[in-house]
C-alpha cells in the first residue's frame, strides 16, 4: 500500500532575518497563478503571513502545493506533492525532490525573491503526508527509509527520523552542499 | 472509468470501526461522487447533496471548502488531533474556527472528502449537515456548564437538540439554511441569540429550567432582529417545538426565490402571533416521540463534565513574568466553581495550525479532562483549569505559541473568508483583518486590549462575517473614480453583541481599503471623548447621531484618484490592481459623469433615510429609501440614454431594460418593484427594512453600472 503513496511534503530550510517579511511572495505568487500551463496546475494563492508557525504564503495547485513556509522546524521553501506520482516508492521520493528543486530554483530566480532569504545549502526536510496509508510508525520507516535513501543517492543514516510521534513520519536530510 | 469502480462503494471492512450507519452514508456520497465524475449525474443535482455533507465550493475552481461540524462547540483533544491531521493531509495544514463553532479547512480536493468524513467519524465528528438548506451547526454558550451568570447549564440541551434535528425527517426540505443558539443568560454575548432562526435564552421559573425563546432573526443581506415566541418554555418542550417549527417552515417557506427563503421573511409575512398560532398548531399534531426525553436524558449524562485536578488558588511567583499577569487578566476568568478558570486560546482570524492544534491537544491534557470548546469569535476555550496549574499552562501555551492575549478585545477581529475564497467576496475582509492585527501589536496597540469594542468584517453586503452586530462594522463594496474601481468598505455603526446581539447597525458611508485602520482609531478616540459614563458606542451614536459620526469620518472617506494615488486601487495585502479598467471614449465620459453623480446622489439621499429612522420618522425613512433606490435606477436608465423623472417611467424602464433581461439582481429588483407599488410605510420594521434594501439596491446599481460601462 504505501509504494501508492501521492502525498510527500519537501521542505528545503532558509536563513533569514528574525520575524522574515514574506510578502514579497504575494506578488511572485501573483504572477504565478496567473500561468495556467505550469504542471502544479496552479488554484490560487493563499495568505497565512499571519501566522508566525504556519503555512506563510503559499500557491496551491491541483497537482502540487508550493509555499514560503514558516512551520517548525523553520523557515524554507516547501512543495506539497499532492497528485501524479508514479513507479515504485523510491521514484515517487525521487519525482517529489525534482518538483521541489524546480520549484525551489524558479522562486530564487524571481527578482522580488528577498536578499536577506538564503538557502541553507543540503538542508531538507521531507514528511509522508499520509497517515493512512504510511503511519508514523517503526513498519513504515523500515519501508520508507531504504526508499528515500536511494532517491537521494545517501546512507540509509544519513535520514534522521523525525522524534514527534504526534506528527507524520518524516526525516531530516542533510545532502552534500550542492544538492 | 471502469463500471467496477462505478458499483456502489463498499467499505465494511477496511472501516468496520464506524457505526455502521455513518460507514454507509459515507460510502454512499463516494458512490454519488464517483457517478458524478463519470458523468452520470449532472453536477448542479450533486451540489445540494455535497453541501448537505459540508463539501462547499470555493471561490477558486475545482477546489473545496470543507465545514466541519462541532455542535456546541464541543470537541475532546483526540478530536482536535483528528482536525489537524486532516488539515495537514488534505488541506494546507490550517484549520480556522468559524463564527458557528464550527471547523473549515480549505484547498481540499473533492477525492479526498469521503476519507477525510470516515477519519472524523471515527472520532465521533460529522460534517453531515454543515451546509445546505439544513439545520446548521447548533451553537452554545461555550462558557456552558461553568459561566458564573447561567441559572443552569444549557449545554445538555442544545445537545440534544443538535442530534435529534440531526438528518431529521421534518428538517430536509427548507427552501434555506436554518439556525438554532442556546444561550445561558441574557447579557453576554456568547451565542447571539437574536440572530437565529430559533435562540433559546436560559431562564428559570418556579423551579422549572427553561428558555425565553427567539425565532425569525437572522443577519444576510437584510438583517432581522428575533421575536419573541415565547417568554419561558419548559426545557422539556424545546425538541418538540422545533420539531413543530421545522414543519411549518418546511410548508410554507419560500422555495423559489433564495433572497427571500430564510425563515426571517416568512415571519415578516405571516406576523409572530399567526406564526406562533401555525406552530402550536403543528406541535399539537406531533406523535409523541421518545427521543424528546432519551436525547436530554443521554446528553445530560453523557455530558458530565469533571475536572482532572482539584479545585486549587492561584499562587504567583515573587517576580512575575509581566506577559503572565497580562495573560491572566485578559484571557482567564474564573469558572462558578471555586478553584477552576476558563482559559481563552486567541487565534488570529480563526486559524490554528495542525502542528499547533496537535500541541495545544497535547498540552490540554496535561490539564483538563478534554473540556475544549470553539467559540463564535473564532477562539479556542478551555474550561475546569484548577487555578494553580494557570501559570504553568501559560508557560505552555507560550511554547507552542498560543499564549497571545486578547480574545474578546478590540484586537479580536472577526472576519469571513472574503475574496480569499468566497464566491461572493468582493474585498479581502481577511486582508483586512490581518492588517488590523499587525497593527494593533505596532501602532494601534494602545487601544488593542480596550473590551468595550468589536469589530466584525464582511467582504460583502452578505453579513458572514456578522458586520451588522459589531459596535465598529465594516462590509465590502467598490468605488469607482474616472475610470479606475477601488476597493473600499461601508462601515457600520450602532450594532452590538450585547444581550444576545441586541442591535444592528447601520451603514453610514464607503471608506477607501486603505484608510480602515485610521478610521478605527479615529472611531476610537471618538467614542473615549464622547462617551458618558457606561454608554456603549452604540448609545453614543444613538444620542448625537450618525451625521456627527460621519462628519468624524470625513477625512477618511474621499478615494483620490488613480493618478493621485495608485495605491488605493488595490486592496489589503493584495499588492496587484483591485480592478483596473480600460479606457472609454469623451462621449462616453460624459454619461459617466452624470450616471455617477446620480448614483453619489443615491447615497446622499439613502444616508438621510437613516437619519430619519434614527429619529424615529419612519414615514419619511421609508420614502427616502425609495428615492434614493429611484436615483440610482435612474443612473442606469441614464446609461441608456434615457433621462426620466416621473416614478412611474423609471419603474417601468427599468423594469423592460434590468429586471426582465436579468441585468440587475433579480431579488433586489423585486424589493424595489414592490416597494413602487406598495408606498412608504410609517411602520418601524418596515422602514428599517426598507432603509436595509436600499443599501443593497444602491450597492447592485454599482455592480451593474461598473458591467455595463466597462469600469
Amino acid at each position: 500500500m504505501i509504494d501508492a503513496l501521492q502525498r510527500i511534503d519537501v521542505k528545503q530550510l532558509l536563513d533569514a532575518p528574525a520575524n522574515p517579511d514574506l510578502d514579497a511572495f504575494l506578488l511572485i505568487f501573483d504572477r504565478w497563478r496567473q500561468r495556467d500551463d505550469h504542471p502544479s496546475d496552479w488554484v490560487d494563492l493563499a495568505d497565512y503571513a499571519h501566522m508566525p508557525r504556519g503555512p506563510g504564503i503559499l500557491i496551491a495547485g491541483k497537482r502540487d502545493t508550493f509555499s514560503v513556509n514558516l512551520n517548525p522546524p523553520g523557515l524554507g521553501l516547501m512543495t506539497s506533492v499532492r497528485k501524479g506520482l508514479e513507479g515504485t516508492l523510491e521514484d515517487r521520493f525521487r519525482e517529489a525532490f525534482r518538483r521541489a528543486r524546480e520549484l525551489n530554483e524558479a522562486v530564487l530566480a524571481e527578482p522580488e525573491f528577498p536578499d536577506g532569504f538564503t538557502v541553507r545549502q543540503g538542508a531538507w526536510e521531507v514528511f509522508l503526508n499520509d497517515r493512512l496509508l504510511v503511519p508514523n510508525a517503526d513498519q513504515s520507516d523500515r519501508v520508507v527509509r531504504p526508499a528515500l535513501a536511494g532517491a537521494l543517492g545517501v546512507a540509509r543514516e544519513a535520514l534522521a527520523r523525525h522524534s514527534n510521534p504526534d506528527g507524520r513520519l518524516g526525516y531530516s536530510v542533510r545532502l552534500p552542499a550542492a544538492a | 472509468m471502469s463500471e467496477a469502480s462505478l458499483a456502489p462503494v463498499d467499505t465494511s471492512a477496511e472501516w468496520s470501526h464506524l457505526p455502521p450507519d455513518i460507514r454507509e452514508e459515507i460510502d454512499v456520497f463516494e458512490t454519488e461522487l464517483r457517478r458524478v465524475r463519470s458523468g452520470l449525474v449532472d453536477e448542479k443535482l450533486f451540489t445540494e447533496f455535497r453541501l448537505r455533507h459540508g463539501v462547499y465550493g470555493q471561490r477558486q475552481d475545482r477546489v473545496q471548502m470543507q465545514r466541519i461540524k462541532i455542535p456546541m462547540g464541543r470537541l475532546d483533544p483526540d478530536q482536535l488531533v483528528a482536525l489537524a491531521d486532516i488539515a495537514e493531509e488534505y488541506a494546507v495544514g490550517v484549520l480556522h474556527v468559524t463564527t458557528r463553532q464550527d471547523f473549515q479547512c480549505h484547498f481540499v480536493d473533492i477525492g479526498d472528502t469521503p476519507n477525510l468524513m470516515r477519519r472524523l467519524a471515527a472520532v465521533g465528528i460529522t460534517t453531515r449537515e454543515a451546509c445546505g438548506n439544513v439545520i446548521r451547526n447548533v451553537t452554545c454558550c461555550p462558557q456552558a456548564g461553568v459561566c458564573r451568570d447561567e441559572p443552569f447549564d444549557v449545554a445538555p440541551h442544545a445537545h440534544a437538540m443538535a442530534y435529534f434535528m440531526l438528518r431529521h425527517p421534518d428538517a430536509q426540505n427548507f427552501g434555506r439554511k436554518f439556525k438554532i443558539s442556546f444561550s445561558g443568560c441574557e447579557s453576554h454575548a456568547c451565542a447571539l441569540g437574536r440572530m437565529h432562526d430559533i435562540g433559546a435564552v436560559a431562564r428559570v421559573r418556579d423551579g422549572v429550567e427553561g428558555f425565553q425563546v427567539l425565532v425569525g432573526g437572522g443577519l444576510g443581506a437584510l438583517p432581522h432582529q428575533a421575536k419573541v415566541y415565547s417568554e419561558f418554555l419548559p426545557a422539556s418542550e424545546m425538541l418538540p417545538l422545533a420539531q413543530a417549527v421545522s414543519r411549518v417552515f418546511a410548508k410554507l417557506g419560500e422555495k423559489k426565490n433564495r433572497a427571500k427563503a430564510r425563515m426571517k421573511f416568512l415571519i415578516a409575512k405571516l406576523g409572530i402571533d399567526e406564526f406562533r398560532r401555525l406552530v402550536e398548531e403543528e406541535r399539537s399534531r406531533l406523535p409523541r416521540d421518545a427521543r424528546w426525553e432519551s436525547e436530554l436524558r443521554e446528553a445530560t449524562e453523557a455530558m458530565h463534565d469533571r475536572p482532572l485536578k482539584p479545585p486549587s488558588g492561584l499562587q504567583l511567583p515573587e517576580s512575575p513574568d509581566p506577559g503572565l499577569l497580562e495573560w491572566l487578566d485578559l484571557n482567564v476568568r474564573s469558572q462558578r466553581q471555586d478553584g477552576y478558570s476558563m482559559v481563552n486560546v486567541f487565534l488570529p482570524l480563526g486559524d490554528i495550525t495542525s502542528e499547533e492544534a496537535r500541541d495545544f491537544a497535547r498540552l490540554s491534557r496535561d490539564y483538563v479532562r478534554g473540556t475544549l470548546r470553539t467559540t463564535v469569535d473564532q477562539n479556542l476555550l478551555m474550561q475546569w483549569v484548577s487555578n494553580a496549574d494557570l501559570p504553568a499552562l501559560y508557560a505552555g501555551l507560550r511554547q507552542i505559541g498560543l499564549a497571545e492575549t486578547g480574545a474578546g478585545r478590540l484586537k479580536d477581529v472577526v472576519a469571513c473568508p472574503g475574496t480569499d475564497s468566497c464566491k461572493l467576496g468582493i474585498t479581502a475582509s481577511r486582508g483586512l483583518a490581518a492588517h488590523l492585527h499587525k497593527k494593533f501589536a505596532n501602532g494601534m496597540s494602545d487601544i488593542a486590549h480596550r473590551s468595550d469594542l468589536k469589530i466584525k468584517i464582511s467582504g460583502c453586503f452578505n453579513s458572514c462575517g456578522q458586520h451588522h452586530i459589531a459596535d465598529i462594522g465594516f462590509f465590502g463594496s467598490v468605488q469607482r473614480k474616472k475610470n479606475d474601481t477601488a476597493p473600499v468598505f461601508q462601515v457600520t455603526v450602532g450594532g452590538s453583541t450585547r444581550n444576545n446581539a441586541e442591535s444592528y447597525g447601520l451603514a453610514i458611508g464607503k471608506i477607501p481599503s486603505r484608510n480602515v485602520d485610521r478610521a478605527v482609531t479615529k472611531l476610537s478616540e471618538f467614542y473615549n471623548r464622547e462617551k458618558r459614563g457606561e454608554e456603549t458606542l452604540s448609545d453614543v451614536v444613538a444620542r448625537l447621531g450618525k451625521t456627527r459620526v460621519k462628519e468624524e469620518l470625513a477625512e477618511f472617506m474621499a478615494l483620490p484618484t488613480f493618478d493621485e494615488e495608485p495605491g488605493y486601487y488595490k486592496d489589503i495585502r493584495q499588492p496587484w490592481q483591485y480592478q483596473r479598467s480600460i479606457g472609454v471614449g469623451e462621449c462616453a465620459g460624459e454619461v459617466v459623469d452624470q450616471a455617477e453623480f446620480m448614483l453619489e446622489d443615491a447615497e446622499r439621499i439613502h444616508f438621510e433615510a437613516t437619519l430619519d429612522l434614527e429619529k424615529n420618522h419612519y414615514g419619511d425613512a421609508s420614502a427616502k429609501a425609495f428615492a434614493a433606490c429611484k436615483n440610482a435606477a435612474d443612473a442606469l436608465l441614464f446609461t441608456k440614454g434615457l433621462w426620466l423623472s416621473d416614478k412611474y417611467d423609471t419603474v417601468a424602464e427599468f423594469r423592460r431594460h434590468f429586471h426582465d433581461t436579468g441585468i440587475f439582481y433579480k431579488p433586489f429588483a423585486d424589493n424595489f418593484l414592490r416597494t413602487a407599488g406598495e408606498g412608504p410605510s410609517g411602520d418601524p420594521e418596515q422602514a428599517r427594512l426598507r432603509v436595509e434594501e436600499a443599501t443593497l439596491f444602491i450597492e447592485a446599481a454599482h455592480g451593474v453600472y461598473s458591467q455595463t460601462t466597462g469600469f
